[in-house]
């Protein structure tokens, strides 16, 4: 494969693939957005819950502290309580047994008390409720002292009890509000903790939740984009396949065009035609082999230089100008007819085509010239045109003296002759006339080959002009006792073309009509309109064409039999003469074999009212 | 406008032969009155002289061709009333245009029927009346 086309299959797959990697950095942006998202809101949630787990933590303390407080207050009220009634247990009995807690709550009250405020800290109710215990102790203390001293009966103990009894309502009241208190508080706390345990969970089970969705949700772009992927690895394995199926195509159409490229080279050298690739000013890109040869420059040589300045003559540069200006125009030009210059200054003349050189944009950027020298061929027509032209006068002229002193003397005009010498001026006379169809007809024949055969075409009438030929042949008819019978449906069928070129055409026909029949017949001449155009037909009785001479009908110097041709006078070349000015007026001319004789026809267009036109046109 | 018939023709030919048969042919065949020329210069210097009703001239002639005698023939005041008619081989209608844009009345193909010519010339006469 060249590098041109391994770029272009290489640049096919780049585009393939940028396709796949720009789905996948997408793919991988939102991945990656969706991870920060999730580490953003873990983090959030995560800091969130360890606010509130420290103050989860606080709380506890707190609480803990609370409850430890309640006990501590249950504890001293139950000491105090226990003072109480040993006190009064050993007022009623006198029993120093009574006084076992009393004494116990004497000596761990104080201990009770000072952890009691350590829990409470500055608090003012905590200061009344040691001032009222201080102030209970003193009272059991001067109740027990009053007891030890005058007696359980002293009257002055009921005031002592009663004060006491109110002290110890104070405690206990001031005890249970503080404990009830210190409930609330509790149960504040508690509260406070429900609802900080209850975000807690909120928190992780939404950001599990999250989490969850975001895992579902990634699982599914995951997936999604796994399809996704599979369905373009799918799509470029199979785009793949098909770039490399076009890729050996290519690669096979490359080689192809390599190949014909070097055929064409080779051919371009070798043609024998001189091509000269030049561009829109004329400067020489491109000098075949055979354009050296021509016109003496190497193809370095033509290579440096323009057309003005090497093989158009200075009196046409102006004509070639225009012929290259009409070519970078996009017009062909063919069959011109050009003199040139070769290297050493002499003029060659040379048969050319000049066509447009195609850009890559398809847009002419110079021009293509295909010529090929005529200089000899030229100067044979001229030696030949000569050479006819010279033929032709050179035998006309005797020919004249003859045909006109053999007719003379044939009709007796110059003294009466015998028969047999009669006989041998007919003889004679039939010869000359014979030459003289044979001249006619080889100039003719020239004419045509040479494309000089003179066309004075007009809107005629063809029936007349068929009518006009059998009467010019009737005579010769005559001599074999043979009828003319002409048939025309239609008077005034117009043609448009030369009557005497179509004369000559009948002429041809009828006089082989009449010298391949047999004497006595009636050869059958038909004039008829068909929907193509005008059908012209002459049957005669003959013996027909041979199978094997049947294609050579046409051919110049065409004799089935020449033998018996040559009895008959016939030169071979008025069918070729005949198809020759048919097919110039546009129409084709056959034969058709029958059981008896041939019939050979020809067709012809109408004449319309732009047939002059189009003739010339055609012409052209 | 001619008012009489034909009757003096001449022939301006370089092939003497030709001159023969023609002659004989007009004498004999159409009864007219005959002069001949060898060339075109002959002919300019000696037709007058003849006086004919009409000229036939060969185009094809050493020295001074067909084409150049008639133009000559049509500027002398001597001949240019005078029908000249070409004999000649080159009969293509092209060729036979160009002659009679030359001035001539009419063009006879060689080789020309000797037992014809004489009528040929009375048509031509009579069509150009």
């Amino acid at each position: 494969m060249s590098v041109r086309s391994d770029l272009l299959v290489r640049r096919e797959f780049d585009l393939d693939l940028s396709f796949m990697k720009t789905g996948d950095r997408k793919f991988g942006r939102n991945i990656i957005k969706a991870s920060i998202m999730a580490f953003l809101v873990a983090l959030l949630v995560a800091s969130s819950c360890y606010i509130t787990i420290q103050r989860l933590n606080e709380l506890h303390v707190r609480s803990l502290a609370s409850q430890e407080l309640i006990l501590s207050l249950g504890h001293v009220l139950q000491t105090v309580k226990g003072e109480e009634s040993a006190q009064r247990g050993f007022m009623i009995t006198g029993k120093e047994s009574y006084l076992q807690p009393y004494l116990f709550a004497q000596s761990s009250l104080p201990g009770q008390i000072n952890h009691l405020s350590q829990l409470m800290g500055n608090d003012a109710s905590m200061e009344l409720l040691v001032v009222e215990i201080n102030a209970k102790q003193a009272d059991l203390q001067s109740i027990e002292t009053t007891i030890r001293t005058n007696g359980s009966n002293w009257p002055g103990l009921v005031a002592l009890t009663d004060s006491s009894n109110r002290a110890m309502d104070g405690i206990n009241d001031r005890i249970l509000g503080m404990i009830l208190q210190q409930e609330n508080m509790f149960e504040d706390l508690e509260n406070e903790r429900a609802g900080l345990y209850s975000r807690v969970v909120a928190l992780v089970s939404s950001l599990i939740v999250f989490e969850l969705l975001l895992c579902g949700i990634s699982a599914l772009t995951i997936g999604r984009n796994r399809a996704a992927r599979l369905d373009s690895e799918r799509l470029l394995n199979a785009k793949n396949a098909l770039l490399r199926a076009q890729r050996d195509e290519f690669k096979s159409a490359n080689d192809q065009l390599t190949a014909a490229s070097m055929r064409f080279e080779s051919l371009f050298q070798h043609i024998p035609v001189a091509c000269v690739y030049t561009d829109s000013k004329g400067k020489i890109l491109e000098w075949n082999q055979t354009s050296e040869s021509l016109f003496g420059y190497t193809r370095e040589e033509a290579l440096r230089s323009t057309i003005f300045q090497t093989v158009v003559p200075p009196r046409d540069i102006a004509t070639a100008r225009k012929a290259m200006a009409a070519a970078l125009a996009g017009q062909s030009l063919s069959a011109m007819e050009w003199v040139c210059l070769n290297k050493k200054g002499e003029e060659r003349e040379l048969f050319a085509n000049l066509i447009p050189l195609l850009g890559e944009d398809d847009l002419p950027m110079g021009t293509i010239a295909a010529m090929i020298d005529i200089t000899e061929r030229k100067a044979v027509e001229l030696l030949k045109n000569e050479f006819v032209s010279t033929v032709s006068h050179e035998l006309r002229t005797p020919l004249t003296s003859i045909r006109g002193a053999l007719g003379l003397v044939c009709s007796g005009a110059v003294g009466t002759l015998s028969d047999k010498a009669l006989q041998l001026c007919a003889i004679a006379n039939s010869n000359t006339e014979r030459l003289v169809r044979l001249i006619n007809d080889i100039l003719d024949m020239e004419k045509i080959e040479s494309g000089n055969l003179a066309f004075n075409n007009v809107d005629c009438c063809i029936t007349d002009v068929v009518r006009n030929a059998i009467e010019e042949n009737r005579g010769f008819a005559d001599q074999f006792q043979i009828s003319l019978a002409l048939t025309a449906k239609e008077s005034n069928t117009r043609v448009y073309a030369d009557p005497d070129r179509l004369i000559q055409v009948m002429n041809n026909l009828l006089s082989n009509a009449i010298k391949f029949s047999p004497n006595r017949c009636e050869i059958i001449v038909e004039v008829h309109r068909a929907t193509e155009g005008v059908i012209v037909s002459v049957e005669d009785c003959g013996p027909g064409i041979p199978e094997e001479f049947r294609l050579q009908v046409f051919d110049r110097f065409a004799q089935a039999d020449s033998g018996d041709t040559r009895q008959k006078g016939g030169t071979g070349l008025g069918l070729s003469i005949s198809k020759a000015i048919v097919e110039h007026l546009g129409g084709r001319i056959w034969f058709d074999t029958l059981e008896t004789g041939t019939r050979f026809t020809f067709h012809l267009p109408y004449a319309t009212a732009s047939s002059g036109e189009r003739y010339e046109i055609d012409r052209s | 406008m001619r008012l009489t018939g034909l009757k003096r023709v001449y022939i301006v030919d370089d092939e003497e032969d030709i001159r023969t048969v023609a002659c004989m042919a007009l004498e004999l065949i159409g009864g007219f009155v005959v002069g001949q020329a060898a060339s075109g210069e002959q002919a300019l210097a000696e037709a007058a002289a003849f006086g004919p009703d009409l000229i036939l001239l060969d185009v094809m002639m050493p020295g001074m061709d067909g084409p150049a005698s008639l133009k000559l023939m049509l500027a002398d005041p001597d001949l240019s009333h005078i029908p000249v008619i070409f004999m000649t081989g080159m009969v293509q209608p092209q060729e036979v245009a160009a002659f009679l844009a030359m001035g001539a009345s009419a063009v006879i193909a060689k080789p020309f029927e000797a037992m014809k010519l004489a009528a040929q010339l009375h048509e031509i006469w009579n069509r150009s009346l």
